[in-house]
């Protein structure tokens, strides 16, 4: 059991040291963009528009392009395995104050990183955090993924 | 909606159908800058096993509140939203979704109200499922 586990747990650390080193990601969260969102899934709520707040759908959209940075980092790491795939398979989001339009500084961990074995095939399953806070240091939001990556044989 | 009186622990928020149409997919990938080719290129899909092009859990996201913001007419509302993606969401797929209510209390002087959500593909199939919690303003 350890000689499976001390890998992961360096491969955690190296992850985690990867997105640590880019926090915080400064966010610039701009009206024109999030009417784009709007636009696009054809919904506006006027309460949202009127407040000048992002209304609660909007926020994975606009995490989604810092998660994949994250995703992209972790595949540019000298995995063990090679990768086939990557499928998001379950997310928690805890909104604790409204989001106005400005600026925000996201930071994100590595929670955890495990192996395991599905009817498909091997994976390995990240669970990392994002967080959002305003020019206060007031946490805003925060946003926890988990994505299994799908792995074929060990490279040597 | 009904007053938080009102609300009563298996009640039943009306369920919203929504089409994971292609071109609005397209256009949403665009906008997130969208790199993972399971979301928009058909082979490579269906070389992992999938049926067509998945729809992104962060696209089917931007619709799984809608029931109860529908509901609620209160987009602050909203305080922790769970979501498992149990079975994937093609592109073309209509799918629906509702929620139940599971549980309502008051805490520090506001009122939540907690619910399943679950969401069907057209085949019946659940695709995913999750819960909310939220809170109801007088």
């Amino acid at each position: 059991m350890m000689a499976e586990e001390t890998p992961l747990i360096i491969l955690l650390e190296k992850i985690d040291g990867f997105m640590q080193g880019m926090n915080p990601v400064k966010i610039n969260l701009q009206e024109r963009k999030a009417a784009k969102f709007y636009e696009i899934i054809g919904r506006r709520d006027t309460q949202s528009q009127a407040e000048q707040t992002i209304s609660p759908e909007y926020l994975m959209t606009l995490l989604a392009p810092y998660a994949t940075k994250v995703l992209i980092k972790i595949l540019e790491i000298e995995l063990p395995y090679k990768i086939r795939g990557v499928i998001h398979t379950q997310s928690e989001i805890n909104y604790f104050k409204p989001i106005h339009f400005g600026n925000y500084d996201l930071f994100s961990r590595l929670e955890s990183l495990q192996k395991k074995k599905g009817k498909t095939g091997n994976y390995l399953v990240f669970t990392f955090r994002m967080t959002l806070f305003n020019e206060g240091q007031e946490e805003m939001a925060n946003d926890i993924h988990q994505f299994f990556l799908r792995i074929g044989e060990e490279v040597s | 909606m009904p007053s938080f009186e009102e609300v009563k622990v298996g009640d039943i928020i009306p369920s919203v159908q929504v089409v994971m149409d292609r071109e609005m997919y397209k256009n949403y990938n665009r906008l997130v800058n969208e790199v993972n080719p399971l979301h928009f290129n058909e082979k490579y899909a269906q070389n992992l096993g999938f049926k067509t092009i998945v729809v992104a859990g962060v696209f089917t996201y931007s619709f799984f509140l809608q029931p109860i913001l529908d509901w609620t007419k209160d987009p602050d509302c909203i305080k922790t939203i769970k979501i498992r993606f149990h079975q994937p969401i093609y592109i073309e797929d209509q799918i629906t979704q509702g929620a139940i209510i599971t549980k309502k209390y008051i805490k520090e002087g506001e009122k939540y109200i907690e619910c399943d959500i679950w969401v069907e593909n057209q085949k019946k199939e659940n695709v995913t499922t999750g819960s909310a919690i939220f809170t109801i303003n007088p």
